[in-house]
């Protein structure tokens, strides 16, 4: 087979193993439906998160601004960048600014370094929650740079209430990923450790050391 | 054929075995750390009646999408290609490496910044790429301790299991420019992570490997705690993964069981921190991510293991090390006496694929088949059977062997086998057995009193003045 390509070679041989091709498995159907309701199901995600170290705030849509406020106040944020997800709101930033300087992140790596050096924290909305485990779901896209939820030392998250649910094959299933996934899907359950020196639990390996978790109740 | 790149001698695989067990601070080391992760698996699995169900999906998973590996690889590849990742095949280490090199030159690239990868162990990539002049630096703490330290991993997991942390803070005053003897855990991961981060920004390219590939979807999923893997794949121009053959599903609701088996089996976590999808470079108007993704498929002796329908089920494999931190032998003598990049039960029934079992089948034997490794492993590889299936391909007839396996016979002596045949005949005739043991009774003087290994640890062995038949008669 020398005259062919590592891939077709490869490919013969599998293909002269002549596997019997089994019936696909049906994972869905392991994954009974949901019965408990919205509210108990954001509690079961806010205690994952809280044991998992996370820290977590809940705030009406109304006083989201001001919880952030509070949150860059007590943490001594001088600097928060945000991505265009959040420049958008006007008003919110307005308010913000009131507390740190928010640095836009609007340019592909023109403002990589500021991440990296100065920045004190990566502020962003996150596009759903997972309870079982306790995670959020960031999908990466034109508004939603990938780098601010992992470079700046402390990790801010907004998640909106009614965008948690139970599994993350649920959510797989509810928003048909099969057809197709974004660039980047993260799912977030901690802030950044490590456990490799001496089983030894460590916080801000290289990502953020805090994880903020901020939940909107739609009330 | 190739040469394998790690050519370990059975003989001093007992050396390096002994050396370990004689050593009291390593066995603290790796009993505690076993102890550690079975408890922490333990925790996971509450229900067991539920853990078996999720056992029986993940076996059956992988059993269904081992049945159609070279269809599932065809249509990941065209999603792969449509979603703009370069898709790489590689059936030797020196092949992927070649492509590795390849991209690197053609980019300029000096340093690269690796995510875990235990696939870029197995074809020794570092060396690869220094040998070319390219800086390769390990990012995950655990490999960053072990690189730095001029080693290779003694896990598939946890890379530093071997070291204290004492060792570590040493090796940090030593080799780090600048830094103090400290043996604060935090403060070393903090000296890492500052060391780290300025290769971060700059490297050329980042590797990574893969935990699950999506052949339906085009998605690369990695797990991980730290956020490097993240960095690795996000922050470069350029990302390489690399993987095996054999790590591909086709539909993404298969993902989420494995995934839960996967990190509840390797480090007792509901999840990992991140869990990291990849479907495709930074499209135009993305603000981040890299230009360009590569995928390396690697076959490197599976498609062996893969043309045997009982050898097959090796591929199941989703790399939890679960096998190893339950394995009586892995947590005696440690993952380096192994000498191969995977060791403990796993290792020793994927290394002779990989390397030819002419200089593996000692690591078959090594083993109680005690069962442990099969209780635990989340997609129920049958690794006792395939330890006895090793051991017998490794000990027959080379004349007579088929090549299911590369080395097969290698472990063949015709002195054994002869010995074998005349026990074999003292059984099945009753006069043979008579007069064996009739012999047997009045010779016994002359046992010898060294009995080759087993009187290192045992009383010698001598048969009875009487045989039982006369002393029931008597």
């Amino acid at each position: 087979m020398s005259g062919l390509s590592a891939r077709e070679r490869i490919l013969t041989k599998l293909r002269a193993a002549h596997a019997t091709p089994l019936s696909c498995p049906d994972a869905q159907a392991f994954y009974p439906a949901a019965v408990e309701d919205q509210a108990t199901r954001v509690e079961r995600l806010m205690l994952n998160m809280k044991n998992a170290m996370a820290e977590t705030h809940r705030c009406s849509a109304s006083g989201l601004a001001d919880c952030l406020a509070a949150i860059f106040n007590e943490k001594q944020l001088s600097s928060v960048a945000i991505g265009p997800e959040l420049l958008a709101d006007e008003t919110l930033c307005d308010q913000l600014r009131s507390q740190s300087s928010l640095v836009p992140v609007t340019a592909c790596r023109v403002d990589q370094p500021a991440l990296f050096n100065t920045v004190d924290a990566g502020l962003t909305l996150t596009q759903g929650g997972i309870a079982e485990t306790g995670t959020l779901v960031l999908k990466s896209g034109n508004e939603s740079p990938r780098l601010l939820s992992l470079v700046p030392p402390v990790h801010i998250a907004i998640l909106n209430a009614s965008k948690v649910v139970d599994t993350l094959m649920s959510l797989m299933v509810k928003e048909n990923w099969a057809a197709g996934l974004p660039t980047n899907v993260i799912l977030i359950s901690s802030p950044s450790k490590t456990a490799d020196i001496q089983q030894t639990l460590a916080y801000g390996a290289h990502g953020p050391k805090q994880l903020v978790v901020v939940l909107v109740e739609d009330r | 054929m190739n040469q394998p790149l790690h050519f370990v001698p059975s003989d001093e695989f007992r050396q390096r075995a002994q050396a370990v067990v004689e050593n009291p601070a390593l066995q603290k080391s790796f009993r505690g750390a076993m102890d550690f992760l079975q408890t922490k698996r333990l925790a996971q699995f509450p229900d067991d009646a539920a853990l078996q169900r999720l056992r029986d999906l993940g076996e059956s998973i992988r059993q269904y999408s081992l049945s159609r590996l070279p269809d599932l690889l065809e249509t990941l590849e065209a999603r792969l290609t449509a979603n703009g990742i370069q898709v790489h095949w590689a059936e030797t280490p020196e092949e992927a490496n070649r492509i590795f090199i390849d991209i690197a030159q053609a980019k300029n690239a000096r340093a690269v910044i690796k995510g875990k990868s235990m696939v870029s162990e197995e074809v020794e990539l570092n060396h690869a790429l220094q040998a070319a002049g390219i800086e390769a630096l390990e990012s995950d703490m655990g490999e960053y301790i072990v690189q730095l330290a001029d080693e290779k991993p003694s896990h598939i997991i946890m890379p530093a299991i071997h070291k204290t942390k004492v060792e570590i803070a040493e090796l940090f005053a030593e080799r780090i420019p600048g830094v103090d003897y400290t043996d604060s855990v935090d403060e070393l991961i903090q000296i890492g992570r500052k060391v780290l981060r300025d290769k971060f920004a700059t490297a050329d390219i980042g590797v990574s490997g893969v935990n699950v590939m999506v052949a339906e979807t085009g998605t690369l999923c990695l797990v991980e705690n730290e956020g490097n893997g993240r960095m690795s794949t996000t922050v470069p121009r350029v990302h390489i993964a690399i993987t095996g053959i054999e790590k591909v599903v086709e539909k993404l609701t298969h993902v989420p069981p494995l995934l839960s088996l996967l990190t509840r089996s390797a480090t007792g976590q509901a999840i990992t921190t991140y869990v990291n999808m990849i479907s495709s470079p930074r499209k135009a108007g993305e603000l981040d991510g890299p230009d360009e993704v590569h995928l390396i498929l690697l076959d490197n002796g599976r498609t062996q293991a893969y043309a045997d329908p009982q050898l097959r089920s090796t591929l199941q494999c989703i790399r939890c090390g679960a096998c190893m931190n339950h394995c009586p032998v892995y947590t005696r003598i440690g993952g380096h006496a192994y000498g191969t990049t995977y060791p403990g039960p796993i290792g020793k029934i994927i290394s002779p694929h990989l390397l030819g079992l002419d200089s593996t089948y000692a690591l078959a034997t090594a083993s109680t088949l005690c069962g442990a490794c099969a209780e635990v492993c989340p997609v129920r590889i049958p690794i006792p059977d395939l330890l006895i299936r090793l051991r017998t391909e490794a000990y027959k007839n080379p004349a007579t062997a088929d090549e299911a396996v590369r080395g097969a016979g290698s472990a063949y002596s015709s002195v054994a086998m002869a010995l074998w045949h005349g026990w074999a005949a003292t059984y099945r005739y009753p006069v043979i057995y008579r007069l064996f043991t009739w012999c047997a009774t009045r010779l016994r003087f002359l046992t010898p009193a060294k009995q080759a290994g087993w009187t290192l640890n045992h009383v010698a062995m001598k048969p009875a003045k009487k045989r039982f038949r006369d002393l029931i008669k008597s």
